[in-house]
């Protein structure tokens, strides 16, 4: 196995909406891809800056009150979200777009999981994006690691 | 034709669903659908597995995605696409929803009035209006209780100003299906107006605009101008014009059922006209309009009057 990525990453709030791209190289042709991914905090368990925050958004997007107090407590806590997407030097090869701060991924020809395709894990420029959907702590560590191989 | 049940909002495993494709292909056919969409979060991974399931167990699956950006989601059905959904911004989203329907899919526009960040980031439309008006389809309703609360009437009222300047978008539903829902709460169904489930006719349908949203309630609707009928979404000849409707139960609809309906109302440019409405009994009213024409039925559900479907609409007159 031959890792050829790792690394941690810092977003913060300026990061909302954005797409942080990893580039990384692959330096030859493998059978398999493996990917870990996670990130931390994933919650704000702050209630009171929780309820602003969507007390304020919810006029801000709708005009009026979509929810009491009481149902936008129960939407506590507030989490991050971010999506990760892949490029092969090939082109797009899907996307994992699902609420856990910890994901794991095996890619090769004849398979893959958790929103990407099978493909083939080819020499050259690969990249790997971590859309930022919602931040709502004041930064985010990814911490991720590509190895190719068997 | 005919009106075939559809759900064209759903995901699966392959995103944030809890299904296999495998068993929401499973799950749909328990629950009566004609045909299904397939629209995980950026990603046609699941597509293959689905589509497969349907041809093997009877069920038209139609490949799509959801394209969750950062300013508002769209449901883009029919599996042609290459538009990839990091490349769609606020300035070009009117071109990207062209370039996915130049391949022939269509494209909705997906709950752009649910509440967005913090809880729910990108699911509310924070793109200009007016660069969405090319989309073939608007959830004028979505996910759970959707003839209830602030989101569904700011929907229907957006969607209503939209056909009131002219636009020609017909209404769907999404389920927005996560999960398997064994007792599920209110929730309703898409109607799409074709002469097979088939994927090619489904799609037909929907870029024609024959389609309905509804809670409980089967509507027969036509328009008849001129001794001919026309369905809902066809661009009507001149001359008198007759709506004919007919209403019946959809028996297998699993949240509760209506009770009895209280009344119809057909919405033109010139406004609003109530008839009475039954189940099991026709209605017919002459009516005049120069741009579009929709039909809202009511009845008594839960204990209280809600509104329980609304047609697409028919149109006249040239196309904005």
């Amino acid at each position: 196995m031959r890792t050829v990525l790792e690394g941690q990453y810092v977003l913060t709030r300026k990061d909302q909406s954005t797409h942080y791209k990893i580039p990384f190289v692959v330096p030859e042709d493998a059978e398999k891809m493996y990917i870990a991914v996670s990130y931390g905090p994933k919650y704000n368990y702050d209630e009171e800056y929780g309820v602003a925050l969507i007390r304020e958004n919810m006029m801000k997007q709708a005009g009026e009150p979509l929810m009491s107090e009481g149902e936008m407590r129960a939407k506590l806590p507030l989490d991050n979200h971010l999506s990760f997407s892949l490029d092969s030097p090939d082109g797009p090869v899907g996307t994992a777009h699902r609420s856990s701060n910890n994901q794991n991924f095996t890619i090769c020809a004849e398979s893959a999981d958790g929103g990407f395709y099978p493909c083939a894990i080819k020499k050259g420029n690969w990249v790997f994006t971590v859309s930022v959907t919602c931040i709502i702590t004041d930064q985010i560590t990814v911490s991720l690691k590509a190895e190719v191989g068997e | 034709m005919r009106y075939f049940r559809c759900e064209l909002h759903t995901h699966t495993t392959l995103s944030d669903g809890r299904m296999t494709p495998e068993e929401l292909v499973d799950r749909a056919l328990e629950c009566g659908y004609d045909a299904i969409a397939l629209t995980d979060h950026n990603t046609v991974a699941g597509v293959k597995r689905a589509v497969k399931a349907g041809k093997e167990r009877g069920l038209t699956v139609i490949p799509g995605i959801e394209w969750t950006t950062f300013w508002g989601h769209f449901t883009v059905i029919g599996g042609k696409s290459d538009v990839l959904w990091r490349d769609i911004t606020p300035d070009n989203v009117d071109g990207m929803i062209k370039r996915a329907q130049s391949t022939g899919d269509i494209v909705a526009i997906a709950h752009p009035r649910r509440m967005g960040y913090p809880l729910c980031s990108g699911c509310h439309c924070d793109y200009d209006i007016g660069k969405l008006t090319g989309a073939d389809n608007y959830e004028v309703w979505s996910h759970y209780y959707p003839n209830e609360g602030v989101a569904a009437r700011q929907q229907k009222e957006q969607w209503y100003s939209l056909l009131d300047k002219g636009h020609r978008i017909a209404a769907v539903y999404g389920y927005d299906w996560h999960s398997r829902d064994d007792v599920p709460p209110s929730y309703a169904y898409t109607y799409v107006g074709a002469e097979s489930a088939s994927e090619r006719d489904i799609l037909t349908g929907l870029k024609r605009g024959a389609t309905y949203i509804t809670v409980g309630v089967e509507v027969d609707c036509k328009a008849v101008v001129g001794g001919k009928e026309y369905a809902i979404g066809s661009v009507l000849p001149e001359g008198e014009t007759q709506i004919k409707l007919s209403f019946r139960k959809i028996e297998d609809y699993r949240s509760d059922k209506p009770s009895r309906l209280t009344k119809a109302e057909i919405r033109t440019e010139k406004g609003v006209t109530a008839l009475p409405a039954e189940f099991g009994k026709q209605t017919t009213a002459e009516i005049s309009f120069s741009r579009y024409c929709t039909v809202s039925v009511y009845g008594d559900r839960k204990r209280e009057e809600q509104l329980l479907a609304i047609t697409s609409a028919f149109y006249r007159g040239g196309r904005k």
